[in-house]
């Protein structure tokens, strides 16, 4: 453990449905749902306060001081062999997130067959700051190239930017469990998903229909 | 739902311009002096300086895997079950991370591949010793875009391949006495999976020659051969309606009914892992590091020497000298770390304080044994300075666990 580092890590998850069922008849049942959901996540890494290391000058002006690496890689929470200063170059890091769900199932028997369809949509909301590296990482090969202030890297973010992503998830489905014999069901489905293309409203990416490989249906 | 999928390609393209460009100085032959810092955020980037792309391959699959699995289950006494099972997969177009921005290599011996490897002390065995026909080397450190540094880009050309054989004996609640078995057998097999350093530190987040995937083909980094938990409830058998102790009454009936003993047995061999090097000889750029240290030719006896200061010997091993263009020729998760045992126990006591009203007391004891199980070591097997490149006094050194110490807590439950 670094005495001179601290993680601070702080999550927050609030969730809300409400169910209605309704029955038509003896044979037919419709559930409909509407949910919220809503999660914080806050992580950063900081000089222990009242610690010699709370007074280190920062790597970027402005900012507290970054990530050290001494005998490894420069990738975040990297493997060193003399260890990390600050637990990584991941701090700062914030995403809210809100899931509003929509959906309605009908299930019908007849006869033999329990016949099940129903749509269901989600649109997804999340503001996000998870820049890597807002206050630097320097990396260094050895010991000897640390203590000649030597770094094979310096990576930093000079401009992190809040990213608010929307996009809308949705799916309908239909299923029918047919009962062959008293001890035989087959059971047929078919269940269609789909992802509109994330955009972003507040900022002058509006819509990021081109994300690569970004598949909008699948079919599973 | 496509939800995870699109955290993780968010979580990669958010890091790339114009919202988070993120800047890198500095190399293994131009370093970066300290002395330069503070930098300003809000001026140019410094002369040097170069984006770092983050990003996706721009036609990615959806990752598929195929599953199968075929189970028979056996009644062997009234209350006990056996279960045996085969378990398989077969996953493909997983994603796996790729730095696409390197030097084009050869593949030796075509020109300009040296015949032999350099001739230096720090290459034991290997110093001077023929390029074996199929090696890849970077005789130039010009990258195919030299505008930009290395990037992290993930790639759906990810296989894997899991088999499992599961034994599972399952005694139902009978006579105070609940207990089930399960056993894993299985070996997973991949050529990428920990998509960056924070989902597996026993592994570099990259391939390390993205000219040549295969090799990197081994046991994924959640490859465990062998696990077995024991769980068990006993109901001790004192105090009314019980077989022992059933004619005590009151205060006395109160104290010695309603208690039972519960425990959990895991234990697990270890985690495989790749030794690494603190520095990148093959001129490829990558400043992650994945590229792994040769096999030592010359090497006898056990290369896991099982101690918590030196968990493997880095004498089997031997470092590709810095700028010398190689690859190392160990595979990858090639060694296995410390495995894993540990016991929890607990004991309750319920007293029943009315009709619908009880109390109970719980006394919970993890890791009852205080047994040490120690994380995966130190990968970092060579470092080199610009003049020289030496073991890494820690190579190989634990210095976690991961488990706690042994953990008591006690706890009092009203249930109605």
């Amino acid at each position: 453990m670094d005495p001179y580092s601290s993680d601070i890590l702080t999550l927050r998850e609030q969730v809300f449905s409400l169910d209605e069922t309704h029955s038509f008849s003896a044979s037919t049942v419709n559930v409909a749902r509407v949910g919220y959901s809503r999660a914080g996540y806050f992580f950063t890494g900081l000089p222990t306060p009242g610690t010699p290391a709370a007074t280190v000058a920062g790597f970027l002006l402005g900012h507290q001081v970054g990530a050290v690496v001494v005998g490894g890689s420069a990738a975040s929470n990297p493997q060193a062999a003399i260890g990390l200063a600050g637990s990584n170059n991941g701090s700062n890091l914030r995403i809210a997130r809100n899931l509003f769900t929509f959906e309605d199932r009908v299930t019908m028997t007849r006869g033999r067959h329990q016949l099940t369809f129903g749509a269901w949509f989600q649109p997804f909301q999340s503001n996000e700051t998870i820049a890597l590296s807002q206050y630097g990482q320097l990396t260094f090969s050895s010991l000897s190239n640390f203590l000649q202030g030597s770094a094979s890297s310096f990576l930093w973010d000079p401009a992190p930017t809040e990213m608010n992503w929307r996009s809308l998830f949705g799916a309908w489905y239909v299923s029918d469990v047919i009962r062959i014999a008293p001890r035989l069901t087959l059971s047929l489905g078919f269940r269609d998903e789909f992802t509109s293309p994330p955009t972003m409203p507040s900022s002058c990416l509006s819509r990021a229909s081109d994300w690569p490989g970004v598949r909008s249906r699948k079919r599973p | 739902m496509y939800n995870d999928l699109q955290d993780a390609l968010g979580y990669r393209t958010d890091q790339n311009a114009p919202f988070n460009p993120v800047y890198s100085v500095g190399s293994a032959t131009t370093p970066f002096q300290v002395s330069s810092l503070p930098i300003d955020p809000s001026a140019p980037p410094p002369t040097g300086a170069k984006l770092v792309p983050g990003g996706v391959q721009p036609d990615m699959k959806t990752p598929t895997l195929i599953s199968w699995s075929l189970r028979v289950q056996q009644e062997v006494s009234p209350n006990t079950s056996l279960t045996v099972g085969y378990v398989g997969s077969h996953g493909y177009h997983e994603l796996i991370g790729i730095d696409a921005n390197e030097p084009f290599p050869v593949i030796c011996p075509a020109s300009p591949c040296p015949a032999t490897y350099p001739n230096v002390p720090t290459l034991g065995a290997l110093a001077g010793a023929p390029v074996p026909a199929g090696a890849f080397y970077v005789p130039t450190t010009t990258r195919a875009n030299p505008t930009i540094a290395n990037t992290w880009t993930w790639f759906s050309l990810g296989t894997s391949n899991y088999n499992a054989l599961q034994v599972d004996v399952n005694r139902r609640f009978s006579h105070g006495l609940s207990l089930r078995g399960v056993y894993t057998w299985s070996k997973a097999l991949d050529d990428g999976d920990s998509l960056n350093a924070t989902a597996a530190p026993n592994a570099p987040g990259l391939v390390s020659n993205p000219f040549d995937l295969h090799a990197d083909y081994g046991l994924a980094t959640y490859d465990v051969r062998h696990i077995g938990v024991i769980s068990a409830v006993y109901t001790l058998p004192f105090g009314k309606g019980q077989p022992l102790a059933n004619s005590l009454e009151g205060w006395s009936n109160a104290l010695v009914s309603g208690w039972s003993v519960n425990s959990i047995v895991t234990i697990q061999s270890g985690f495989p892992f790749t030794p690494q090097l603190s520095y990148n000889p093959s001129n490829n750029g990558d400043t992650r590091n994945p590229v792994r240290p040769f096999v030592n030719p010359a090497f006898t006896g056990s290369v896991i020497l099982g101690k918590p200061s030196q968990w493997f010997n880095p004498n089997a091993f031997l470092a590709p000298p810095a700028g010398s263009g190689f690859y190392g020729n160990l595979g990858r998760d090639t060694l296995i770390g410390p495995g894993l045992a540990t016991w929890d126990f607990s004991a309750f006591k319920t007293t029943n304080l009315r009709e619908r009203l009880a109390l109970q007391f719980r006394a919970e004891i993890f890791n009852l044994l205080n047994r040490a199980n120690f994380n995966t070591p130190n990968l970092i097997t060579f470092t080199s300075s610009t003049s020289s490149t030496k073991v890494s006094g820690t190579a190989g050194a634990i210095t976690s666990t991961s488990t706690t110490s042994r953990q008591v807590q006690f706890g009092l439950k009203l249930i109605w």
